[in-house]
């Protein structure tokens, strides 16, 4: 045991020391190569990192929150074109850089402000009529030179005296640096896991708080910042701009790093960058086949590793590493049973949970976990403490109406849910569950009716101002972040306490630090209440369904709920797991002042832990009361048992 | 038609570190009904994804008869007669449930349009008379739950030699869930199908299944009849505890 966990711990270690001596490897080659190369070839080093920066933006865009815009070479045609004509008025470079952002914010804002609304395929075509019109303007405006161009400055910090080439080479290494401390820290923060979140599960990510609008055009705006830097320093190394730099070839090959590199790996936004540099140089001589090699290459990536070169090759290589170290540690190579420890570890906890009828020791677990409470937000705005409230309900739908393609799946619904009860909402399959937490939620618009949380009307928000109202809900089939582990795609659900903006992200945890550990602290008690502890460091996907239902569970959780909507968070779990979940919800509703919908097919469960049952059969309410007499009505058991 | 036995013999499956089956051996032997329970995560739909070839075991064998199946793709596996219920809502949303329903007839590589295929959906549409009302209906304005259905009714079209069966009830009212447990049950005694289910409905899979196998934490805790588990409920539910 004890030489397993060692042995362990010194693969970890190797792991860690190969990750981070990557970083500086590269920073070591980066301050050695001036040292090394004539300078043709710095130039060509400084053209890499001038398209690794643009790369790196274009896969905030594109790979972290899966906008795929071919209009990135506008904000780069622009850096390079506001620096040209600002130094040719005599406006300092750093200033006409300056200008050069704030120019390409404001036209992303406004182009992504119209077409951020398309859906993928049709943004991607618009984005295509914004390089037209830029080249249609750079060709034929006063000031740019037209189609023979304008000269473009170096930009530098200042002189080394080893050469202009080698001034610009570090300005550009130092830049690029930022751009990628500045990329890892915003994948690592909450404004990261939002750009995955929109990417994979907009519904979701909304129903977490997250604007999915305002996020897009966050991502778009920052994306270009970075092309804008880029195309700054790109202007400068190659001294004259004009248009026909900045068509489709250039958007082709941000692509093609993009594709070849991996789309949300930083380390290949560089290797991605080097080959498409670095090979038209050594292709030079096939001129006609230049073209064609390209193509293969990136055909080859596609087939053989599509996450992109560089994750497919850290794989293999960290698998290297795995077996050489087990080999080194031969001794210990029985790695299974250090892992089982800490697995099965969990064992006792959980039984003695499903003992224990105390709830306290979990209600102070959950305590912890909880965030900052605003005033009046807990428990107590109800005379009765630990019963079901009176006077104004939690929820309350009237009338709701929806259709889909002229069928009705919900007529004139409405229901009343107070603080604190648990409302069973079961019937057959189509008979509208979860289209009516999905018209609750505003994840789809009602046709007709009304939705009041605590009196106040949510059927005209968005859906992300709806979970901001506290209603948080589950999904039917788990709507998780992938790529990304367990504990991370809880941390989504506190988006909205956590309150951090793009700045910040982009400045890492020295500015986060404190938030982002408030909310993992967080994160992590709500798994271990749910008794998920074990899976926090594992990626999402490799959880199984049942258990993924139960994270999504834990992400409502840490959210400051109100209401809580499951939809199906018993299905595929046994009796004891059930047990123990609805003695979990219980308890949660009774410390925490929240109110519960639980839609489910399992009528033991149910039964355990609702105050009241409400029945629908094709789209209309058909029972609604006390849960023994609605199950004995008639009407409900020949709908749902067809006796 | 007798199926040939599935002989899952010795695997071990990880995640990354993670380890979630060790050493595994499970027979379902030809035309019986074979159960496996456990807690969630006690590494069931990982046993099943191995079986289909999702998931590559790291040591052990899968076969079929005399055929090795840990060597061959999800596709081929599918080929040879193993098809695993349900592929979530893998149902076309922009078909009807008809078609989507004859489509099944592609897999023996029959025309889906003949009568003979429109034919074989009669004994469907009487055991789930849902699907029939909504024959017309467009697959997308189902319920999630309604989507389950269609894709297991087209599924057991198939007539697989061998059905491995996850969670048949997820996400079903008990009427529909009763109904689904009697078509497997029914292409067992009836094609002979060999069937291994994963099921959460432990009563309901007791009293189907003639071997039952328990896995906790990876490990098979529990291989023989079914009748000892039905008599020790306790011993059972000391299994099911993650």
């Amino acid at each position: 045991m004890q030489p397993a966990t060692l042995g362990a711990r010194r693969r970890t270690l190797l792991q860690a020391a190969g990750q981070s001596s990557g970083i500086w490897i590269g920073l070591l080659v980066l301050a050695a190569l001036p040292f090394m190369l004539d300078s043709f070839y710095l130039f060509v080093a400084s053209l890499t990192l001038a398209y690794a920066v643009a790369s790196l933006g274009f896969g905030i865009l594109v790979g972290s929150s899966g906008q795929v815009s071919l209009a990135h070479a506008v904000p780069f045609a622009i850096g390079a074109y506001a620096t040209a004509i600002g130094t040719a008025h005599g406006v300092n470079v750093w200033l006409s850089l300056l200008i050069g952002i704030v120019l390409s914010a404001v036209i992303s804002l406004a182009a992504g402000f119209v077409t951020l609304r398309l859906s993928e395929f049709y943004f991607a075509l618009a984005t295509i009529g914004l390089v037209v019109v830029m080249q249609n303007v750079l060709a034929t405006a006063s000031f740019t030179g037209g189609t023979s161009g304008i000269s473009a400055p170096p930009i530098t910090f200042g002189s080394t005296g080893l050469g202009q080439i080698v001034d610009q080479y570090f300005t550009i290494a130092a830049v690029t640096l930022l751009a990628g401390l500045a990329t890892r820290n915003l994948n690592s923060s909450f404004v990261g896991r939002a750009f995955n979140g929109i990417r994979d599960v907009p519904g979701a990510a909304a129903t977490c708080g997250v604007p999915v609008f305002r996020t897009k055009l966050t991502a778009f705006i920052v994306s270009s910042v970075y092309a804008t830097v880029a195309g700054a320093v790109y202007g400068g190394l190659i001294s004259v701009v004009s248009p026909d730099q900045f068509g489709f070839n250039l958007i082709l090959l941000f692509l093609a790093i993009l594709i070849v590199g991996g789309k949300v790996s930083i380390a290949g936004a560089f290797l991605g960058a080097a080959a498409f540099t670095y090979l038209p140089q050594v292709l030079q001589p096939a001129q006609g086949a230049q073209n064609l090699i390209f193509g293969l290459a990136i055909m080859l990536t596609m087939l053989l590793a599509p996450d992109g070169l560089w994750p497919t090759g850290a794989r293999l290589v960290r698998r290297g590493v795995t077996r050489i170290g087990s080999r080194l540690h031969l001794a210990s190579a029985r790695q299974p049973a250090a892992q089982l420890a800490p697995v099965s570890g969990v064992v006792p906890a959980r039984a003695e949970a499903l003992t224990v009828a105390d709830t306290g020791p979990h209600a102070r677990a959950v305590a912890e976990a909880r965030l900052d409470l605003p005033p009046g937000a807990d428990a107590g705005d109800s005379p009765v403490p630990g019963e079901t409230g009176r006077g104004q309900p939690r929820l309350e739908v009237s009338h709701l109406s929806k259709a889909f393609g002229g069928v009705p799946a919900l007529s004139d619904v409405s229901m009343q849910l107070r603080p604190r009860q648990i409302m069973a909402l079961i019937g057959p399959n189509g008979s509208g569950k979860t289209t009516m937490l999905n018209c609750i939620t505003r994840i789809l618009p009602a046709d007709g009716g009304t939705v009041t949380v605590d009196g106040a009307d949510i059927s005209r928000l968005s859906a992300h101002q709806v979970a901001a109202r506290g209603v948080r809900r589950t999904f039917q089939f788990p709507q998780l972040v992938s790529g990304r582990t367990v504990l991370e795609n809880v941390m989504l659900g506190a988006h909205l306490e956590a309150r951090i903006s793009i700045v910040a992200a982009l400045g890492g945890r020295a500015f986060t630090g404190r938030r982002e550990r408030r909310v993992e602290d967080a994160a992590r008690q709500a798994l271990e209440t749910l008794g998920l502890g074990r899976y926090a460091a594992m990626p999402v996907t490799a959880v199984e369904g049942p258990t993924q239902k139960l994270i999504e569970v834990a992400r409502c959780l840490i959210g400051q709920p109100r209401v809580l909507l499951f939809d199906e968070i018993a299905s595929g779990i046994n009796s004891v797991e059930k047990g123990f979940l609805a003695e979990r919800i219980d308890s949660l509703r009774r410390d925490y002042d929240i109110s519960v919908v639980l839609v489910e097919h399992d009528l033991d469960f149910v039964t355990k832990i609702a105050d009241s049952m409400l029945v629908l059969e094709s789209g209309s309410v058909i029972a609604d009361g006390e849960p023994s007499s609605v199950l004995a009505a008639p009407l409900v058991r020949e709908a749902y048992f067809g006796a | 038609m007798p199926s040939p036995s599935l002989q899952v013999t010795g695997i071990t499956v990880k995640y990354g570190d993670f380890t979630a089956l060790r050493d595994v051996t499970v027979e379902a032997a030809g035309n019986s009904i074979t159960a496996v329970l456990g807690a969630n995560g006690a590494g069931k739909t990982t046993l099943l994804r191995t079986i289909s070839g999702i998931v590559r075991p790291r040591a052990g064998s899968v076969t079929l008869g005399d055929r090795r199946l840990d060597t061959q793709a999800p596709h081929v596996v599918a080929r040879l007669g193993v098809v695993q219920l349900p592929e979530g809502r893998g149902v076309f949303p922009d078909m009807t449930v008809e078609e989507n329903l004859v489509l099944a007839a592609l897999y023996h590589r029959r025309s889906p349009w003949s009568t003979a295929a429109k034919k074989q959906l009669e004994p469907v549409y009487e055991q789930f008379p849902m699907l029939a009302q909504k024959r017309a209906a467009h697959a997308w304005t189902l319920s999630g739950g309604q989507q389950q259905l269609l894709a297991i009714a087209r599924s057991l079209l198939l007539r697989p030699a061998v059905l491995l069966a996850d969670e048949l009830s997820f996400g079903l009212a008990p009427i529909m869930a009763d109904a689904v447990f009697d078509q497997v049950a029914q292409a067992n005694t009836e094609d002979g199908t060999t069937v291994l289910m994963v099921e959460q409905n432990v009563g309901r899979a007791l009293e189907m299944a003639s071997q039952v196998y328990v896995l906790r934490t990876g490990s098979v805790v529990y291989a023989g009849p079914a009748q000892p588990l039905i008599e020790n409920k306790d011993k059972l539910f000391s299994y099911m505890i993650a």
